[in-house]
């Protein structure tokens, strides 16, 4: 049987060394006057080490202040004195700020033997400020901010969080992953490039590992280099791999060492930052192909439009031509006519696809427009068209939007004239309305009660020429005015869809973005 | 009866060829010269200055718009009427004409019966209307 003094000797030491917590045994230092005025390390545990960088050896016997000088005109010097004087425990929570902690201490005091004080002590910001970084890096990468943006945001967000002095983005040339630009420096602008020490590249860019030490002169294979390489006396970065490529690296360092390890919160937050950084180029390079593709889908339909126009129109004309040539022949006459009608189709398919490709070219113009006024002058322009088909337009209540009136207007016309178009039936009904959804939204919607379209189609009425089986091509730009709508409402950045759980016809339906 | 010429700037046989017909019989008064393309046509004038200018504008060589610049720049020249006649009824090239100092605009037909109403608008206006310089 242990005896409870050496159980708790035992105890103690178990405890001493395995503890998170920090944890120091310290006798007050007198002045001539008899005032506290420091305190002397009797003992210390290894934890010391983890939140201030310092072995237990290097601070028994020495004095507080000498240890921690920054503590000299700390607010929180007082309550060691106080402890050790009265003996009533203090326990506070304190900001502990030197060139590279900012953390918040949890730090008790007890006075145990006579006059020594015990200090226990533990950071809880870690946690805190971790979460701060990453809800911060969730922030910006939920804005729509450019690459170059993002990656400066995101070498900031670093930086401040593994208190830095420097952070860069490192780049990969070839076989030579070294160079390094896109600086964010602590106090100055500093965005020199920089070589970044080979044996760190090797880690970083070549294994693809999470790089990170306290201090060089840890790391035995940036030691001997030391000297070379500030500003990574301290140093945490991480690869940037986009599609299983290593392209690039973040790097974080300081021109002096750090007192403390990075932490496994810290290295997963390094990983994190270069994970956002590959999506983010990867979302960048998605984005490039895709305006690149718009670029050349515009070029080709303006070719399309401009160079078929010449020899569309001479084929009309040459069939005119021959057909004057053969009077007589009734059957060739016929057949020169068909070529003349589909030169003709042609052409009106060419000038549709010309004017679906200049579509808001000439700018779009936001305002307040008054809905029931602009549906009624479409109405009105149609009006030949809707006696011809006996048909009944009924308006509900519409709020005015904001949007491009002309636009706009055409997306109605081409709504009003498509029902018009393929309604057909007997008493024909065409309504406007619109409805507020529970999220506050208002969806714009235009139904008529002809035979409607099948849902398998919602999608397909919208694609530029598409023909519905059981559609007649009248030769009139046919195909066009619906994905001009889609064009335009995407455009003015709302959405445009069939209703297909409306049965009793055919419902289109729109939103538009909320004004501001 | 005025008779005066025009000159023809056209790259195209079958165009050329249609409004000439037409201009024949709708102004038989008129004699109709073609360029082929537009350093002929501008050498065709200094030599031998037509009364008015038909002028394509999409032309290999020198673009109509770069023949009617160098008419606009020349001290004698410039007063010469120009009717752009092109294939583009884009809103963009027929600023640009006006911007250069085109007299008028018009976009090529696409039928014999649209050649001939053209040709005997031209004849209507600009021959039997209008004063032309000297």
């Amino acid at each position: 049987m242990m005896t409870a003094e050496e159980r708790s000797a035992y105890l103690n030491q178990e405890m001493l060394d395995s503890t998170l917590f920090g944890m120091l045994t310290a006798k007050p230092v007198y002045s001539d006057e008899g005032e506290v005025v420091d305190f002397e390390y009797l003992n210390a545990n290894p934890a010391l080490y983890r939140y201030h960088g310092v072995n237990p050896e290097d601070v028994i016997g020495k004095r507080m202040l000498d240890v921690f000088p920054d503590l000299r005109d700390h607010p929180t010097l007082q309550f060691y004195k106080d402890v050790a004087v009265s003996g009533n425990p203090a326990a506070f929570e304190s900001e502990f700020v030197t060139r590279d902690l900012d953390a918040y201490m949890l730090v008790s005091i007890t006075r145990t033997h006579a006059e020594f004080i015990t200090i226990s002590f533990v950071e809880v910001s870690e946690t805190k400020r971790i979460m701060d970084a990453l809800s911060r890096l969730n922030a910006f990468s939920a804005s729509d901010m450019n690459l170059d943006d993002y990656i400066e945001n995101v070498l900031s967000l670093g930086r401040k969080t593994f208190y830095a002095t420097h952070a860069y983005r490192v780049h990969c040339q070839g076989d030579l992953c070294r160079t390094v630009s896109v600086s964010v420096a602590e106090e100055e602008v500093d965005s020199k490039d920089v070589l970044l020490p080979e044996t760190i590249s090797d880690q970083l860019m070549r294994e693809g590992r999470i790089v990170s030490f306290r201090h060089v002169a840890d790391d035995k294979t940036t030691k001997d280099r030391a000297e070379e390489i500030r500003p990574f006396l301290n140093f945490i970065g991480a690869p940037v791999s986009v599609s299983s490529e290593i392209s690039g690296a973040l790097a974080f360092c300081s021109n002096r060492p750090r007192a403390r390890d990075y932490t496994d919160n810290e290295l997963e937050l390094a990983k994190t930052l270069g994970e956002a950084v590959a999506a983010r180029i990867r979302l960048n390079g998605a984005r490039l192909l895709l305006e690149q593709r718009n670029d050349d889908l515009k070029r080709f339909s303006t070719v399309v439009s401009h160079d078929l126009k010449a020899p569309m129109r001479h084929m009309k004309l040459l069939s005119e031509l021959l057909m004057d040539r053969i009077k007589d022949d009734e059957e060739a006459q016929a057949l020169g006519q068909e070529i003349c009608d589909n030169a003709a189709e042609a052409q009106a398919m060419i000038k549709a696809l010309r004017d679906f490709s200049e579509l808001g070219d000439s700018g779009v113009t936001l305002e307040k427009v008054d809905l029931e006024a602009l549906c009624g002058q479409c109405v009105s322009r149609y009006a030949e068209e809707i006696q011809a088909c006996n048909a009944e337009v009924e308006f509900g209540r519409l709020p005015p939007v904001i949007a491009d009136r002309i636009l706009l207007g055409q997306v109605i016309s081409n709504l009003l004239a498509n029902a018009l178009k393929y309604a057909r039936s007997e008493n024909l009904k065409i309504t406007f309305d619109c409805e507020t959804t529970m999220m506050g939204q208002s969806v714009y919607s235009i139904t008529d009660n002809g035979p409607g379209i099948d849902a398998r189609y919602a999608e397909r009425v919208f694609e530029l020429f598409r023909q519905l089986p059981g559609s007649k091509a009248n030769g009139d730009g046919e195909g066009v005015g619906l994905a001009a709508c889609r064009k335009i409402i995407d455009g003015l950045g709302g959405r445009i869809w069939l209703d297909t759980t409306y049965q009793s016809g055919a419902r289109f339906c729109f939103t538009l973005p909320a004004s501001n | 009866m005025h008779t005066t010429s025009l000159l023809l700037f056209e790259d195209d046989d079958l165009d050329a060829r249609l409004i000439t017909s037409a201009l024949a019989k709708a102004a038989p008064q008129i004699q109709v010269r073609r360029a082929h393309d537009g350093t002929s046509g501008l050498k065709i004038m200094e030599e031998d200055r037509p009364g008015m200018v038909l002028l394509d504008l999409s032309m290999p060589g020198l673009s109509g718009f770069q023949v009617l610049e160098t008419i606009r720049e020349d001290d004698i020249l410039a007063r010469t009427p120009v009717i752009i006649c092109s294939n583009s009824d884009a809103q963009s090239d027929i600023d640009e004409s006006y911007s250069r100092q085109a007299n008028a605009y018009v976009t090529k037909p696409d039928s014999g019966a649209g050649y001939a109403s053209l040709a005997e608008a031209l004849a209507g206006f600009w021959i039997e209307t209008v004063q032309l310089p000297s």
